[in-house]
């Protein structure tokens, strides 16, 4: 997706900057280290520096770090130099319940206030609330689903890497493509819903 | 190459005024460029020690992009929520994209094309 996205808009090359949450490493992963990540990537793709963050560099070589108020400013002014830009937040959710709201709300004034930006989240349904309150009206969601050409398609994966392959009958394999993917799909019934009636 | 400079310097004296100030320009440019250049690594430098070093956003999606499956989760890419959200350009769209779902589903290996 990451990859991808950046062919962008109409053949025009988009900027792309993503953080992946990690529950392991959550203690490590601040509000301002999150927004430090996805300015550096977004500096990255600029032939241009603008001056104030050429400015606020130097400042801050000479030691002290950034305020996250400081850090967005910089985001925002990195951003403006893009056609367009794509925010990706994945597992949202390992993010600290503590980090969480500060980190939606700058996230949040990202969006607001560059035309250009848009945030594609994912993360477990119980973040929707939280979503819901920094992002509001410009939230869309989608219902992930394992559909069944999914878990085929790991099944098969998995199937391939497994050492012990040669020792598996042809009947155990069948059974394993067969049954695993209709006992999974029946798992998320009830979660099959695409929701229109959200957005 | 030394006989054709000669002739070239032979036929107008100017040319060899003309090489030496784009020969100038170019190297003030390359310069520059360079300059610049240096500037943005140590301004990106300096942004890498702003961020949490146990969890580098490059080194993980490396990771993702070595574990994951093609063609899972293609679906919702082609939904009209996905395709609305990334081509419309107007600002009547919804700019935040939440795709939900329960753990190990497949939505951090979400791949478009």
């Amino acid at each position: 997706m990451i990859d991808r996205l950046s062919g962008g808009i109409d053949g025009d090359s988009a900027l792309v900057i993503y953080f992946y949450c990690n529950f392991q490493t959550q203690k490590s992963q601040v509000t301002a280290h999150m927004l430090a990540s996805l300015l550096k990537q977004a500096v990255g793709g600029l032939d241009i520096i603008p001056e104030e963050i050429d400015r606020k560099a130097k400042q801050g070589s000479h030691g002290g770090g950034l305020s996250v108020s400081e850090i967005l400013r910089l985001l925002q002014v990195a951003l403006r130099s893009y056609k367009s830009a794509f925010i990706c937040i994945d597992a949202l959710d390992e993010c600290g319940t503590e980090q969480r709201p500060k980190f939606l709300n700058s996230l949040g004034s990202v969006v607001t206030d560059s035309p250009n930006v848009r945030l594609f989240v994912t993360g477990r349904p119980h973040i929707q609330a939280g979503l819901g309150e920094h992002h509001g009206r410009a939230l869309r969601i989608i219902h992930f689903k394992p559909v069944k050409g999914d878990i085929r398609r790991f099944l098969e994966m998995k199937l391939q890497d497994d050492e012990l392959r040669q020792e598996m009958d042809s009947e155990l394999k069948r059974g394993i493509m067969e049954e695993i993917p209709e006992k999974i799909s029946e798992m998320y019934v009830d979660e099959v819903v695409l929701s229109s009636s959200d957005c | 190459m030394g006989d054709s400079t000669n002739r070239s310097l032979s036929r107008n004296g100017n040319t060899n005024c003309g090489n030496a100030e784009n020969s100038y320009n170019n190297t003030w440019n390359n310069c520059t460029i360079a300059t610049q250049s240096d500037r943005k690594r140590e301004i990106l430098e300096w942004l890498s020690s702003l961020e949490s070093q146990g969890n580098k956003a490059d080194k993980r999606h490396h990771d993702v992009c070595h574990d994951r499956v093609d063609g899972i989760g293609d679906w919702v890419l082609e939904t009209e929520q996905f395709l609305k959200w990334r081509d419309c350009e107007d600002g009547s769209v919804n700019r935040t994209l939440f795709c939900c779902g329960g753990p190990g589903v497949g939505k951090t290996n979400l791949r478009y094309g």
